[in-house]
């Protein structure tokens, strides 16, 4: 479970996350949706006990991010937007070396890093260095090193990019498996289909300020608009701006 | 000019972003770029740092007394930009290229982008040739056309060792590849290395060997001055010296033309992919300050830049260790080449807290402390100079078992000098984080560290063996201590 209490985070004058109150239960996928820029990828990153709140209060699974950053790391899985790993290692290596960082059972780690290198298709590529492979490769190695502890808490920030179909298909049905489990998902995507199919209940952030917390059906109904696309274009104010740069666009090329 | 100063820019906010203390503060980030991201102000900060040194140097050279003796000494201190020139090339040019700053030119129409590499890597030698102005000047004193032939010489070295920098980043390639036989190949490549480097030792030893000899070689050698710089005879005598000049840029400028096209070829290309090769997945956990030092191994055995920034003290002290072991071996000989080891194990800190690169923010998201990713460097940077002093404490004791002694002091030196100059870096630091290592601060370390073991070897010459292995176990506790809090 997470729970966000007017959080805040600034760096320097520019204030990142703007006083932002919502919490996932257990067994929930929660969707963070928002422009780029919009404050996303800094909340999820103090989720993920990586950054500290400048204020505000967040506890993850009953835990305060700022009083004990390193346990909330150790119960929580975190897929940033880019993969961060170590390229000059092969991935056996890299999950052996986040299995032991983590301290995960040898046989444990056998076990699952076995079953989810077989379900994304990558046993052909472990012994291969990471910086020679693909960028669905390594998104799929940098999801797989974030679950391989089994942590209650996965936070995911647009973890879908570079995945092939398949992969994409097999991610939405683990977490799905993960939700089934009680575990609490955050996650953030552009891809506004997927959280409709999904989520549980989204938030939308614009300049670092959650304008909107719901259901998907609750956000249509507010925004009094059919498609979950259609409802973040009018919460962030985009419509208007998107249709008159497309139409300066088409005068100017 | 100016894709220079962007790339150094861009280096230094790489380096910076690095250090979550520092990038979570933008007042702080932002003050720190300015210090260090302005070409000019961050060499000429080094610079400065570097001229107090060398004002040392000009002093010994300008009171040395005759021609031939300033010759010897600055043909010693040339040695300088030699190695700096070696160190940097090889280190920075693995660490520039993992820290992604030539990605963006990636897609540029440049021919040869590696010029900028480069140009890069050589403003880190600008405090090394600064270094050498004063002692080049001295020798004013004693005959000005040695002050420019030294002054050509200093520039030489430089470029000679910056061509060899280059050599050692393509010719074993900026990243080994996986697959079958990696193991074997990482060995090869360790080996490599290491003899890449002994070739300046074969070179000093033909030199020497020549200069001995040169009465029975003097028909084959018109003059004793082989080509070889840094020698006393391209100092102070004018032809001989301007004929190597002329044939040593004639040799290297074609070489650097040719290793920069290759060494291009490398950043664009990126890391090889090895042959599909399919290893099955096997577990195999560890504790994690054992997890981050293989990791760190692994990392360094696979970028040989790396590997030779590791190497680097056992390259330096070899000489004195093998000097220790060809004559006879006494009681101060050994004493001398442990403090030696000790005393240049400080500059692995350099190599080993560039391991990382940009992959650093992979351990932000891990349970890791700073406690156990410290240990974990402290026992990679301890890994060569241990290694080498427990060796020369080793072969000691084949000839007269009573060296054995020493083997205390071989462990506990060089892991002193390097967790105080871990303690050095991580000075105040609470989270994990890589500090900005310039070779100004590298140099003020290597001034620190040898204070404190020019006073052990003091000790140690007044008082003994037992009460200086006293002092430096109580002083690694302390900064053991110091450094875990």
């Amino acid at each position: 479970m997470i729970e966000v209490e007017n959080l805040v985070r600034r760096f320097g004058s520019t204030v990142a996350v703007d006083g932002i109150s919502f919490h996932v239960d257990d067994g929930e996928i929660y969707g963070l949706l928002g422009p780029n820029g919009s404050g996303k990828s800094t909340t999820m990153r103090i989720f993920a006990g990586i950054l500290p709140p400048s204020s505000g209060k967040v506890l993850v699974g009953g835990i305060d991010v700022s009083a004990d950053p390193l346990r909330i790391k150790e119960i929580t899985g975190y897929v940033p937007e880019t993969p961060a790993l170590y390229e000059s290692l092969t991935p056996v290596e890299f999950f052996n070396f986040v299995g032991s960082v983590r301290g995960v059972p040898e046989e444990k780690l056998q076990e699952r890093v076995d079953a989810l290198v077989r379900a994304f298709g990558i046993e052909g590529y472990l012994g291969e260095m990471i910086g020679s492979l693909s960028f669905g490769t390594r998104q799929k190695i940098s999801l797989i090193s974030a679950i391989l502890h089994d942590p209650i808490v996965l936070i995911l920030d647009e973890s879908m990019n570079g995945l092939d179909p398949k992969s994409a298909r097999i991610l939405r049905e683990l977490l799905l498996g993960f939700k089934e489990e009680g575990k609490s998902i955050v996650f953030s995507t552009h891809v506004l289909a997927l959280a409709e199919m999904i989520c549980d209940r989204v938030g939308v952030i614009y300049n670092g300020r959650l304008i909107a917390k719901g259901t998907v059906e609750q956000l249509k109904g507010l925004a009094h608009e059919e498609s979950l696309e259609d409802v973040f274009l009018k919460l962030t104010e985009s419509r208007d701006e998107v249709l008159g740069i497309v139409r300066a666009l088409k005068e100017a090329l | 000019m100016d894709v220079v100063r962007v790339l150094y820019r861009e280096l230094h906010y790489r380096r910076l972003k690095n250090n979550p203390q520092i990038a979570a503060d933008p007042g702080k980030f932002k003050e720190q770029l300015r210090k260090t991201g302005d070409v000019k102000r961050g060499i000429a900060f080094q610079s400065v740092i570097f001229l107090l040194f060398g004002l040392m140097m000009g002093v010994a050279v300008w009171g040395a007394g005759n021609e031939g003796k300033a010759a010897v000494l600055l043909a010693t201190y040339s040695l300088l930009p030699f190695f700096m020139a070696l160190y940097t090339t090889a280190v920075n040019a693995s660490y520039a290229v993992s820290m992604g700053i030539f990605e963006p030119l990636k897609p540029l129409p440049l021919r040869t982008g590696a010029k900028y590499l480069s140009v890069l890597l050589s403003l880190d030698n600008v405090p090394a040739i600064v270094a050498m102005l004063p002692p080049v000047s001295a020798m004013a004193s004693y005959s000005l056309l040695a002050v420019v032939l030294g002054l050509f010489w200093v520039f030489i070295g430089a470029f000679l060792g910056h061509v060899l920098g280059l050599v050692l980043f393509t010719l074993f390639g900026s990243t080994s590849v996986g697959g079958r036989f990696s193991k074997l190949r990482t060995l090869v490549r360790v080996l490599g290395v290491l003899l890449f480097i002994s070739i300046f030792y074969a070179l000093n030893y033909v030199q020497k060997y020549v200069i001995e000899h040169y009465e029975q070689l003097l028909p084959f050698f018109s003059r004793y001055s082989l080509a070889y710089p840094f020698s006393v005879a391209s100092i102070v005598e004018p032809f001989s010296s301007v004929a190597l000049i002329v044939a040593y840029t004639a040799l290297l400028v074609p070489l650097y033309l040719i290793l920069l096209g290759r060494v291009w070829e490398l950043i664009a290309t990126g890391p090889p992919t090895s042959s599909s090769w399919r290893v099955a997945f096997r577990a195999r956990v560890h504790h994690p300050v054992v997890a981050l030092f293989l990791k760190d191994l692994k990392i360094i055995a696979r970028k040989s830049a790396l590997l030779v920034g590791l190497l680097f003290p056992l390259f330096l002290v070899l000489p004195t260790a093998l000097s220790t072991l060809s004559g006879g071996i006494t009681p101060r000989k050994v004493e001398f080449t442990l403090v030696m080891v000790a005393w240049v194990a400080s500059i692995g800190v350099d190599a080993v807290l560039k391991t990382d690169g940009g992959d650093f923010s992979a351990l932000l998201a891990l349970p890791v402390v700073l406690e156990e990713f410290l240990w974990a460097k402290l026992l990679v940077m301890c890994l060569v100079p241990v290694l080498t002093s427990v060796g020369v404490v080793l072969l000691a004791a084949f000839r007269s078992p009573g060296f054995l002694r020493f083997i205390p002091a071989a462990l506990v030196l060089p892991m002193l000098t390097s967790s105080v100059s871990l303690s050095f870096f991580y000075h105040g630091e609470r989270g994990l984080s890589i500090p900005d290592t310039d070779s100004a601060e590298v140099l003020l370390l290597m001034m620190l560290n040898g204070f404190a073991i020019g006073t052990l070897a003091l000790v140690w010459y007044l008082e003994g063996y037992l009460p200086t292995l006293v002092l430096m176990v109580t002083a690694l506790a302390i900064v053991l201590w110091f450094l875990s809090r």
